[in-house]
């Protein structure tokens, strides 16, 4: 009995500290392996990696415009979209929300792509239809692929925030006599104003370190975020890739504070509130909501209408016709990278998952102090542009002891650090809702902490363990910026095979495998969000 | 008549929350709205704010019909359970939001606003945040508030459930003041039967979604319309023959025919059980010194529906 006792309490804390461990490794010691990359050169501090700011002013400048504009403009229209929720019938909204996940599960170039078979020189509507010839690389397309790609993500996250809010100001608001226009400048926007900045800067810093638009729509137009990718792919120059990649990452250190500082007050916010489903009139504002939102996702759907034709359709002397050519062509691409994706993506998401939970219970639910501090590393990659954190990978892993450059463990580690602070927030949400009395009554009875643990938490969380591995899982399998320099050449992930297909112009196969991925995950989530329900309704 | 509503209906599916319901009220008159959990008495207040669609009936205020307008085109104004304060806002600006709808100017508003907060005792109190009130206090922000525009008519639901029992009785007679000050018309929702005693001109009594009885305080305690009505308002004995409130069974020393079986001593007043030939019975007096085992008389008058 105390033997067993005694063995129980070494496993407790050997579990812990390699939780720590791992955390340390694999999070920091990336972190602090591109600040040296900069920082150092021949073992002396300098900052002469940053003269590029000063004699290559433009490209901040390119960054910080088209960064600023796509954060803006994506933020109005998923302000927009996230308000019509005030307005729309049940059906309606889950349309909302469908055409939403289409973009969250769909790879993050899939705008440029079809925006070049849209807009482009030979682009279906500006040549076929409107008969033209344009040139349409530079910022406004980087602009336009941007805010498409970004706007549902924010829209989400404004949607939930909405969704917390108390629906009697609203009806108060109507009782004394105020309209839809009044309501929403008066009551709502000011109320969601953290959201709203938040979402602005989640966008900017996006925007900020998205170097596969400008890569492939940008033409002229070059920004920090392609240089920073071309210096390490083309020149070799890993010093100044990290350079680069610190200056990107300094706005998302200020951003992380803000986000973790509302997102407390958010939770804060919502804990007792009693949801009422207020409704308002059309009218006045809402026309303008309706337009704004009622052109995004039309936007949104032609764009996916023609991935999805380009990928069964080719033209020949100006007809268009059905075929499966594409699909054949694209077969050699598929076989490896698909397999690969899918596996890489699936041990990540349940590691990550898994990791979430140990980490989130000694933190959170045995209070210890330093796995606070852990805690706070290991949600460090959050909002950090992935590049950066596949940079730390190779500065950190390309020498003994821990050489894993080149190898299949040293992407999926990364797949799994990257997607740890999502897993932790959606773990800790559902561990919240754990009551003390439950855990201190098994303590009660005489169960171990790892008995709680095993018995208690890990059941109780079920439900977002499950979310969290979902998530990981799709964002896994449509990420490119932090496993861009660490994939070997011939172990390619599907993403990647895609980013090479549009970059040497064969869109009609690229358009193949987007639709493939995007069916993969598409299905994925709705598969886990109908198993989820379940599960859900069969408890309550 | 100030409001006339007539035969309301309202379904969520098979479940009807509002079943022909119809009354009315006249100007000054507090109506409260008593029953249990569930029964319809948020959806009817809702339905005369015009948060929830009717699925038939009428409302008319000052002989203009009403159901078909908008919430905000209503002469009626709502004080919400959890209140609804703009969290955003001063405790003046959320009292005078109402007039930016009604062509003041900010500066009239905010005079008229300071009379209110004043009327309500709310000195001093004015350029703070509503969250930094206690909850009394937020509760006279959102009655001055909805008072502060003038409606016809004054809807409150359970307003003062979130508050104690003795800021509850302040609140009352709060109420009260303001109802002649301001000779203002109010349905008023609760489910504590005090609330509705000690200010109700009339209760209306509410059970799946049907007005089961609607009249003064003494009409309804002293001649239920229906067993729901008697049950639901006081403790009572039921017999075969009819039934008898515990208050209303006097206990006589040195009678004979019955006796005390328990006892509970409640402070000001004790409550007896009491048991004859015919059965056991609760009796309430505020005498104490009946011990258990002794026996005693009964007098009372079975009454019945
Ligand atoms: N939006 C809705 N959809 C479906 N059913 C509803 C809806 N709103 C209310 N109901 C149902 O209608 C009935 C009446 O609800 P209502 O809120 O009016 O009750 P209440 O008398 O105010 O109860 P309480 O005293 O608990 O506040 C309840 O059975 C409730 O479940
Ligand atoms: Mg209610």
């Amino acid at each position: 009995m105390d033997g067993g006792r005694r063995l129980l309490n070494v496993t407790d804390r050997a579990l812990r500290i390699f939780m720590a461990f791992l955390v340390l490794v694999f999070v920091l010691y990336p972190f602090i392996a591109v600040f040296l990359k900069a920082l150092l050169k021949e073992g002396s501090f300098g900052f002469s990696e940053f003269l590029f700011i000063k004699e290559e002013l433009y490209l901040l400048k390119n960054s910080l415009k088209s960064s600023f504009l796509t954060a803006s403009i994506s933020t109005i229209f998923a302000i927009s979209l996230s308000l019509m929720t005030f307005f729309i019938s049940k059906r309606q909204r889950s349309f909302l929300m469908f055409v939403l996940l289409l973009t969250m599960v769909s790879p993050p170039f899939i705008g440029s792509l079809t925006y070049i078979q849209l807009f482009g020189r030979n682009g279906f509507i500006t040549k076929t239809i409107l008969g033209l010839s344009i040139n349409p690389y530079g910022m406004w397309g980087v602009v336009s692929v941007q805010t498409l790609g970004f706007t549902s993500a924010t829209a989400m996250l404004l949607i939930t925030y909405l969704d917390s809010f108390d629906g009697t100001m609203i009806e108060a608001a109507r009782s004394l006599g105020a309209k839809t226009s009044s309501i929403l400048v008066d009551i709502v926007l000011p109320l969601i104003r953290p959201a709203i900045l938040v979402s602005f800067l989640l966008n900017f810093i996006r925007a900020m370190a998205d170097f596969t638009s400008p890569m492939i729509i940008g033409g002229a137009f070059n920004t920090l975020a392609t240089e920073g990718y071309l210096s390490i792919i083309a020149k070799g120059n890993s010093p100044r890739a990290s350079a680069i990649s610190l200056v990107l990452f300094l706005p998302s250190i200020v951003v992380f504070i803000i986000y973790s500082y509302y997102y407390k007050q958010q939770q804060r916010a919502s804990k007792n509130l009693r949801r009422v489903s207020s409704r308002m009139e059309k009218s006045g504002l809402y026309y303008v909501l309706a337009f704004l939102a009622g052109f995004f996702i039309l936007w949104l759907l032609i764009q996916y209408l023609a991935v999805f034709s380009a990928a069964i359709t080719d033209r020949y002397q100006g007809k268009t016709f059905f075929t499966l050519q594409n699909i054949k062509d694209a077969r050699p691409h598929i076989r490896d990278s698909f397999v690969r994706s899918i596996g890489y993506s699936l041990i990540g998401a349940l590691v990550s998952s898994l990791l979430a939970l140990v980490l989130s219970y000694y933190a959170f639910i045995r209070n210890f102090k330093y796995m606070k501090v852990i805690d706070f590393i290991a949600n460090m990659p959050y909002i950090v542009p992935g590049t950066f954190f596949g940079l730390g990978y190779i500065f950190a892993f390309n020498k003994e002891p821990l050489k894993l450059t080149g190898t299949a463990l040293i992407v999926i580690l990364n797949l799994i650090f990257r997607q740890l602070p999502m897993s932790i927030r959606t773990v800790q949400t559902s561990m919240g809702q754990i009551e003390e009395e439950t855990m201190a009554s098994a303590k009660d009875l005489g169960a171990h902490n790892l008995y709680i643990l095993k018995d208690l938490v890990f059941p109780l969380s079920a439900s977002g363990l499950f979310l969290a591995f979902t998530n990981g899982f799709i964002s896994s399998m449509t990420t490119v910026g932090s496993i861009i320099f660490l994939v070997y050449p011939s172990r390619k992930l599907a993403t990647l095979v895609l980013f090479d297909l549009v970059n040497s112009g064969k869109y009609k196969v690229a358009s193949v495998l987007s639709v493939f991925i995007i069916l993969i995950c598409l299905g994925t989530s709705l598969v886990s969000y109908a198993v989820y329900r379940r599960g859900h309704v069969s408890r309550s | 008549m100030l409001v006339e509503v007539k035969n309301l209906n309202k379904s969520y599916g098979d479940l009807k929350a509002l079943d022909q319901v119809s009354f009315e009220a006249e100007k000054q008159e507090i109506i409260c709205v008593l029953g249990p959990s569930g029964c319809g008495k948020t959806t009817l207040l809702q339905s005369l704010g015009g948060f929830v669609e009717l699925d038939s009936g009428t409302i008319m205020i000052d002989g203009k019909s009403i159901e078909k307008l908008a919430a905000e085109d209503r002469p009626v104004a709502t004080v919400f359970q959890s209140y609804g304060l703009f969290p955003h806002m001063s405790v003046l600006d959320n009292i005078i939001y109402g007039l930016k709808f009604r062509n003041y100017k900010k500066k009239a508003a905010r005079q008229e606003g300071m009379v209110m907060v004043r009327t309500l005792g709310l000195e001093g109190h004015e350029n703070k945040k509503v969250t930094q009130l206690s909850g009394g206090q937020q509760q006279r922000v959102a009655l001055g508030r909805a008072l502060i525009v003038r409606p016809k008519l004054l809807l409150l639901d359970e307003p003062f459930s979130n508050l104690d029992t003795r800021l509850r009785d302040s609140m009352r007679q709060e109420l009260l003041r303001i109802r002649d000050i301001f000779g203002i018309t109010m349905v008023f929702v609760t489910h504590d039967q005090e609330d509705a005693f000690s200010i109700a001109d009339r209760i209306i009594l509410m059970n799946h979604g049907r007005l089961e009885q609607i009249g003064g305080a003494r009409d309804v305690y002293d001649q239920p319309a229906s067993d729901f009505v008697l049950n639901f308002l006081g403790r009572t004995n039921l017999s075969d023959e009819g039934y008898v409130r515990p208050e209303a069974i006097r206990l006589v020393r040195g009678g004979r025919g019955a006796r005390i079986v328990g006892k509970v001593f409640k402070g000001f007043y004790s409550q007896y059980t009491v048991e004859d030939d015919k059965g056991s019975y609760q009796v309430i007096s505020l005498e104490d010194d009946f011990e258990v085992g002794q026996e005693v008389g009964l007098e009372m008058e079975i009454r019945s529906i």
